[in-house]
């Protein structure tokens, strides 16, 4: 242990001396590239020994004389080909030459593996060493911002997961989520996986590159490759992230004077501020809820892999824990991951594989819509904690926030377990069979608890607990064949693939708890019969797939693909979906006019199309049925539920894409550009019924939804700026949404939100807030709508109207919502029609919550065994409708609290000129919502990583060398946010509702990460 | 050789490639049921005719307070009332007030209903009480639309699939009264067998609805003969202390729990907190918080006048009727005891101007437990409702008998035909006692609606006029169907 601590002592010693040591005498060098410009960073190490050191900012190098002779130096960079050069003098010359293999880079796309540069549909794909740069918790934090087309929005809270849309929304409630394939593996969600053992993401954004996985795919495909041992020496890693996290943003809350203010005009009077001088405990309490509530998150994240193996065998072994205790009291996040991937080759004809991921996941959340919603409408001066120190209970149906937050229990347990195994078979050198099995398994276990404390007196201690149990089986097995006859390059697919998904659910629900003391269902009173229940679901689906492709000399490619699936989830009409696809490209960097051309390495202008599938729906959804639940009197009633529908369909994506790939100048720069289009048909969606049927709503195949846009997709590679080597990523992307089709071409409102053909999803729709009326003779409109303007004599009495400067005599209309008319200090409501009447017909849209633009930016920074990488993403074009504020301002109970904007800036007496309508809670006529006065613009621009690492050098580390590599680091994410929302965070997932996107109801705040971390390989 | 093996793996495998999977997508639900499966038995019949007053629960929860209590003068608003609560009162209720006019669980009742009336009589040898039942409940269901809207649309067979007519004008209200309600209720009384049942149709709340609906109709010989037969069964006695007349409301854990026990139930909409998720809407409507409703001023001065709470006033009004009800310490105390019971006795002029209706609560509980049954057939109900018809038919010595039967159950001196002066004299007293006896019942409105004094009474207190009786037909629905017509008077 002693020991340990020298040598890193030791170690940071070195550090500081080290360059002035070795410089003294020498073996000196200079690295170059291929152009001739210095290698900065390159380690150079003297074979067999430990010694080595990294060049300089101008590529030059100088080793220890003595120990020179007659051996051999090793000369290593990232990207470029290692060379061992025997030493013969001194002032050596090494040019090092790209890694060839880095270019010819193999990325996996349905079943099979393509070059990366000859994919001819839109497939971005990202590796682990820009994974690592966020210290990501999950998946989605890891590719955040670095993919076009590619939208990752934070649900908030430990353990709530990101979302992930691409290439815009383009269902209306069939599901959301892409399809994610893990090695192979196919899965509903990726929540569990451990980011470090991510080797790549890939993700298929067009049609013709997803429709092979035909019926899951319509959202995109994100197909993940885990890390595999390599050949050689075993390897151990060991990587530890230390996080502190702290509040980022908050929303104002009103302070008990505010509070008091409020109260003594809301019903209708004076404001008498004489009180508020009181020395009374009263008006001497104003909670800070903000610090009450909130502290230091600390986030720990470990892992230890162990890899390698032989020729015939390898095997990767990965442990990850994860324990992260938010900024809000009581909410954590615990995630344990196991990993174990085999790879075997029985002989040179067979080889295979299996995989198994153990993973256990511990959420403890809260109960958001009491802790936040109470937090932001909580009295001030109501109390948290009693004289006596115990919290203090609900208040007029007002729950104390920190007493939920603290002694409710929200416990979500996650158990799941992955296998997959495959057996691959050379029949022929170019056709191969390969048969798989992946079992995907998952225990869910819910505990909720909410003790005598937060219940309303005398309300015993209440609880609940469900258990999830699901397991799916996918069995695939296809052949796939390749040849080469001279310059013609020949493939095919062909395959099937069943799955089977099995679900069980069981609920134990309690209508009280003997006592608090054990929250466990032996310490039940009584149980609530209704709702303590088990269900069983299942649903299974068949496909048939293959593919064939061409290309000649790799100038002219082609590839076309057809997949058949059938659904057991459609109506008996309507089973099967056939999902076809075609691409081109060309390759013009090949044809003899380019070829010369030393500026241009790779040119590739591609088309394609392709049709994918859709069927996230509930399991049974096509059927006339009936379920039991529907109790009364002590018995259990059945009753019919959902209307039949034969005709129940897939929902399909038609897209198309355009794409130009350009590899310039050496290869440094990377350009990609597509223009793309989806059409959604047959969109699933609960059609909302006449009421007077006996059912609200009913599943059908309705509309149709128009997604378009441009990726951009811009790198730099290797550009110097002195000494630093600085490499760069940018993206782009612009989205444009559109209903083109609807059942009723009138539309439909849903929640807030109104759907209607010619406009985008997600438009907020409500009453337009034009001020507050200053006078009540303010309300007075001409015959045509035209708002009159009240002229005044100097004691304030009312003489006339004048309209556009010259005096008015005809007829003076008022504004009435229906039968009150506005007066001073209320809303002046847009009155669409021309009525002047307020109604539900004069809603329009106020504003819509997708964004038109988004992307990020990246930037690497490397200067010696230096490392800063900055991140930033952006998000524009979009539109939030603050839920919460509306709520909290409507004035409709009197034990709410408006935001102190609200109450400081309200119309009072005739004349006020304020952006709020009177505190007079009685005037019902102001409460009309959605109330474009809370409606904000949901721009920003976000740092969302910035990380510094250090590579120890090889020569600093213990000579033993039973440490192989080691580097330290420091970042922050989310440093800084610039927008102009004013809520808690302008990235805002919509939890999987796909129609209803940026509506602001509050949950968990933002917070900013500062990062620690250690990497120490063996 | 080699060759050829490899050809015939390749042809087996491919062979295995193509193997049928229609059987895996024929995916039957575990938890779920066709409707082949069900409606087999009498059992599946009863599950059926459960599940329509599972619809009730949720249908009446607050609406059954909503549409027959709050519109009448038994209230007055708080200092702080909600939008839906000003609406009432002030007599402007707006089509967006979905609250009070969405019909998603009135109508999914009727349709459950519907697939009972029309399944039940498939099933052989099946159980005429339970067909019978579900003709009662559609016709009391069609009676509260039709008193609700006016004019709504009727469904009398089942919807099971999109291809049926889902989109229907109106019927007017004669048409439903006439072709669904009368018809309906006549079936139910030829098909029940079940005399009484405290939370289910019975004969008896059949012949209650009979004479409601005859009441309305005004065809007072019809409801004389409906209700005789309820008295005729002799299951029925008014109970006749204060205790017990209190506990047939009241359900307060700071009372000592949920009593709602009486000899005067005839039908009742059960809740119960361990069955499934749905609440009554009793303390809601009349308790929680500060409530959008208090007892107005109008009815407490009217109640103290017929009976004073100080003796002198008492004993001025009623020199020979010595008080027969004490306070807790014993002490004699004057006045009516329902007055007493079905207020807040302690409640702050500060915070409201009258106090809360405190018949089923009297403290704060959590409206998300609240298992208040809905009583919406008591004996004295129809023993108040005989003596309204008995009075139209000119049997006044018997109205007034009836009154007095209730008077002495309820402690309270009687009256004598010959302080009545007319029908309509005795007809506004029999009112003033529905009032008193039938508070936070959910009866008021619909007695004053019926009688055809909704416009006299609550003119000078709202502006009430007849188009106004009617409620609009929520604007969601009128947008869905567009069929349907708003009502005139919005």
């Amino acid at each position: 242990m002693k020991k340990k601590f020298y040598s890193l002592i030791i170690t940071a010693l070195v550090l500081i001396v080290a360059n002035v040591v070795y410089a003294q005498n020498a073996l000196k060098g200079t690295i170059k590239d291929e152009a001739g410009d210095p290698v900065i960073g390159a380690s150079i190490t003297l074979k067999g020994t430990t010694t080595g050191v990294l060049s300089d900012e101008n590529g030059k190098f100088s080793l220890p004389s003595g120990s020179v002779k007659g051996s051999e130096i090793v000369v290593s960079y990232i990207g470029y080909e290692s060379q061992t050069i025997k030493v013969s003098g001194n002032n050596l010359v090494i040019s090092l030459v790209q890694d060839q293999k880095n270019l010819e880079e193999l990325v996996v796309t349905g079943y099979s593996t393509t070059n990366r540069k000859d994919i001819l549909g839109s497939v971005i794909s990202i590796k682990s060493a820009a994974i690592e740069q966020t210290t990501p918790v999950n998946a989605f934090d890891a590719i955040q911002g670095r993919m076009s087309g590619v939208q990752i929005s934070s649900n908030g809270g430990p353990g709530a997961g990101s979302e992930i849309r691409i290439r815009g929304t383009s269902t209306f409630s069939g599901g959301v989520t892409p399809l994610y394939i893990v090695d192979g593996q196919q899965l509903e969600d990726i929540d569990n996986l451990n980011p470090n053992d991510i080797a790549s993401v890939e993700v298929l954004k067009d049609g013709a590159s997803a429709a092979i996985y035909g019926s899951k795919s319509a959202n995109g495909v994100v197909i993940i490759t885990t890390k595999t041992g390599k050949p050689g020496a075993l390897k151990l890693d060991v990587d530890y992230n230390r996080v502190f996290s702290e509040l980022s943003s908050f929303v104002p809350l009103a302070n008990t004077k505010e509070r008091f203010y409020y109260e003594n005009v809301r019903s209708g009077l004076a404001p008498e501020l004489s009180n508020v001088d009181s020395l009374s405990y009263l008006y001497q309490i104003s909670n800070d809820l903000k610090s009450l509530l909130t502290k230091t998150g600390v986030r720990d994240q470990i892992n230890v892999s162990l890899s390698g193996g032989g020729k015939t065998n390898r095997f990767y072994w990965n442990n990850g824990f994860l324990n992260e205790d938010g900024i809000i009291l009581n909410s954590s996040y615990n995630r344990i991951n196991s990993k174990l991937k085999l790879d075997m080759e029985v002989n040179k004809r067979i080889n295979g594989s299996s995989t198994i991921n153990l993973s256990y996941e511990f959420t403890k959340g809260l109960n958001e819509n009491t802790v936040f919603q109470q937090m932001v409408e909580r009295i001030a001066y109501y109390p948290i904690f009693e004289p006596n120190g115990s919290y203090t209970p609900e208040i007029a149906g007002r729950q104390n926030p920190v007493a939920e937050a603290l002694l409710t229990t929200r416990d979500r347990r996650y158990f799941r377990t992955q296998m997959f195994n495959f057996l691959e078979f050379e029949i022929l050198p170019s056709l191969t069979f390969k048969t798989t099995l992946g079992v995907n398994f998952r225990l869910d276990k819910n505990n909720d608890f909410d003790p005598t404390l937060v219940q309303t007196l005398p309300r015993p201690a209440t609880g609940s607990e469900s258990i999830g149990l699901s397991y799916d089986i996918l069995q695939e097995n296809y052949f796939r064949f390749k040849k080469k006859l001279k310059k013609n390059n020949f493939g095919a697919l062909l395959g099937m693939s069943t799955q089977r998904w099995n679900e069980e659910t069981s609920d134990l629900v309690a209508t009280s708890f003997v006592s608090d003391n054990i929250q466990t269902f032996n310490n039940v009173a009584e149980l609530n019969i209704g709702q303590t229940r088990t269900d069983k679901f299942r649903h299974a689906l068949v496909g048939y797939f293959g593919d064939v492709s061409y290309d000649f000399d790799g100038k002219y490619l082609a590839k076309a693909t057809l997949r058949m699936d059938g659904s057991s989830r459609f109506g008996s009409n309507n089973r099967y979906g056939l999902f076809p696809s075609g691409s081109v490209g060309w390759r013009i960097s090949k044809e003899d006019f380019m070829k010369n051309s030393g500026f241009v390495n790779n040119l590739l202008l591609k088309a394609s199309f392709g049709s994918t599938g859709n069927e996230r729906i509930g399991n049974y959804e096509s059927k006339q049925l009936y379920r039991p639940g529907f109790f009364y009197n002590g018995l259990n009633g059945v009753g019919s539920f959902q209307l039949g529908n034969d005709d129940l369909g897939w929902e399909s994506t038609f897209s198309t894409n355009y794409g130009l790939d350009a590899t310039l100048y050496k290869s440094r720069i990377n350009f990609a550009i597509d223009f793309w289009k989806k059409v959604t048909k047959d969109l699933l969606y609960n059609v909302p019924l006449p009421e007077e049927t006996g059912f609200s709503q009913s599943r059908q195949n309705i509309g149709s939804v128009e997604n378009r846009g441009i990726d951009i997709s811009l790198g730099l590679d290797n550009t110097k700026l002195g000494p630093v080597t600085w490499n760069t990523n940018f993206n782009f992307t612009t989205l444009k949404n559109e209903v083109l089709e609807l059942a009723d071409d009138d539309g439909f409102t849903t929640g807030n939100y109104f759907i209607q053909k010619g406009q985008p999803i997600g438009n907020f729709f409500g009453y337009k807030n034009l001020g507050i009326f200053s006078y009540n003779q303010s309300n007075a409109f001409d015959d045509g709508g035209v708002q009159l303007t009240p002229v005044f004599n100097e004691t304030g009495v009312f003489q006339k109207y004048t309209l556009n400067g010259a005096d008015y005599t005809g007829k003076v209309n008022t504004m009435k919502i229906g039968s009150t008319v506005l007066q001073a200090g209320d809303v002046y409501w847009e009155d669409l029609d021309k009525n002047f009447k307020i109604d539900g017909f004069d809603r329009q849209i106020l504003g819509n919550g997708l964004p038109k633009i988004f992307g990020g930016w990246s930037n690497d920074f490397i200067y010696k065994a230096h490392n800063l990488s900055i991140l930033l993403d952006y998000n524009f074009g979009n539109q939030i409708f603050r839920n919460y504020d509306q709520q909290r301002n409507d004035l409709n109970s009197a034990n709410e609290t408006p935001s102190p904007e609200r109450i400081n800036n309200s119309w009072l007496k005739a004349g006020d000129n304020k952006p709020f309508a009177s505190l007079d809670r009685n005037r019902t006529q102001n409460r009309l919502g959605p109330n474009s006065q809370y409606i904000s613009k949901g721009d920003y621009i976000r740092a969302r990583s910035i990380r510094y690492v250090y590579r120890v050098p090889n020569i600093i580390l213990p000579k033993k060398k039973y440490i192989k590599n080691a580097s330290v680091s420091a970042s922050v994410n989310n440093l800084f946010t610039f927008t102009n929302y004013p809520g808690f965070n302008p990235e805002l997932g919509s939890r999987g509702q796909a129609i209803t996107p940026g509506q602001d109801n509050l949950r968990y705040p933002n917070k900013r990460d500062f990062i620690l971390g250690l990497k120490l390989g063996f | 050789m080699l060759q050829k093996i490899k050809y015939s793996i390749i042809i087996s495998l491919g062979a295995f490639l193509s193997f049928s999977c229609d059987d895996l997508l024929n995916q039957q639900p575990y938890s779920q049921l066709s409707e082949e499966q069900f409606w087999k038995s009498n059992a599946d019949a009863e599950s059926g005719v459960v599940a329509i007053y599972d619809g009730f629960q949720k249908t009446y929860a607050s609406k059954y307070f909503t549409w027959g209590e709050f519109r009448g003068d038994n209230y007055q608003r708080s200092f702080q009332p909600p939008a839906d609560a000003l609406e009432m009162l002030n007599n402007a209720i707006t089509a967006s007030n979905g609250g009070a006019l969405r019909w998603n669980a009135y109508y999914n009742a009727i349709g459950r209903a519907n697939i009972a009336i029309e399944n039940i009589q498939k099933i052989p040898s099946f159980n005429k009480q339970l067909l019978g039942e579900a003709y009662a409940a559609r016709a009391y269901l069609y009676f509260h639309g039709l008193r609700v809207w006016g004019n709504i649309p009727v469904f009398t067979t089942p919807i099971k699939g999109l291809d049926q007519e889902l989109l229907k004008p109106q019927s007017s209200a004669e048409t439903v009264m006439n072709d669904v309600v009368i018809p309906d209720m006549l079936k139910a009384e030829s098909l029940m067998t079940t005399l009484s049942n405290s939370y289910r149709f019975s004969l008896n709340s059949v012949y209650n609805l009979q004479a409601e609906v005859y009441m309305f109709k005004k065809e007072y010989a019809k409801a004389k003969v409906a209700l005789d037969k309820i008295v005729a069964t002799k299951l029925y006695t008014l109970v006749n202390t204060r205790e017990a007349w209190q506990k047939q409301f009241l359900n307060d854990p700071g009372q000592g729990g949920k009593f709602q026990t009486s000899t005067e139930y005839i039908f009742n909409i059960k809740y119960s907190q361990t069955e499934d998720a749905d609440r009554g809407g009793v303390f809601a409507v009349f308790f929680a918080g500060l409530p959008g409703y208090v007892i107005s001023k109008k009815l407490d001065e009217k109640w103290l006048d017929k009976f004073p709470t100080d003796s002198t006033a008492w004993a001025a009004k009623y020199p020979t009727f010595t008080s027969k009800i004490k306070d807790a310490a014993g002490k004699t105390i004057y006045g009516d005891f329902r007055w007493y019971d079905s207020r807040e006795l302690n409640y702050s002029t500060t915070a409201l101007p009258n106090p809360r209706v405190a018949k089923y609560t009297k403290t704060n509980i959590n409206p998300t437990f609240d298992d208040t049954d809905i009583l919406v057939y008591r004996y004295s109900n129809a023993l108040l409702l005989l003596a309204e018809a008995e009075n139209q038919l000119g049997n006044t010595a018997t109205a007034v008998n009836l009154v007095n039967q209730i008077r002495t159950a309820r402690l309270l001196p009687t009256v004598k035909a010959t302080e009545f002066k007319s029908k309509e004299d005795l007809e506004d007293f029999i009112l003033d006692e529905r009032q008193m006896e039938l508070l936070a019942e959910g009866t008021r409105w619909w007695d004053l609606v019926r009688t055809g004094k909704a416009v006299k009474t609550m003119g000078p207190i709202n502006g009430q006029t007849e188009e106004k009786i009617l409620f609009p037909i929520f604007d969601r629905h009128l947008i869905d169907n567009p069929l349907l017509k708003q009502n005139p008077g919005y």
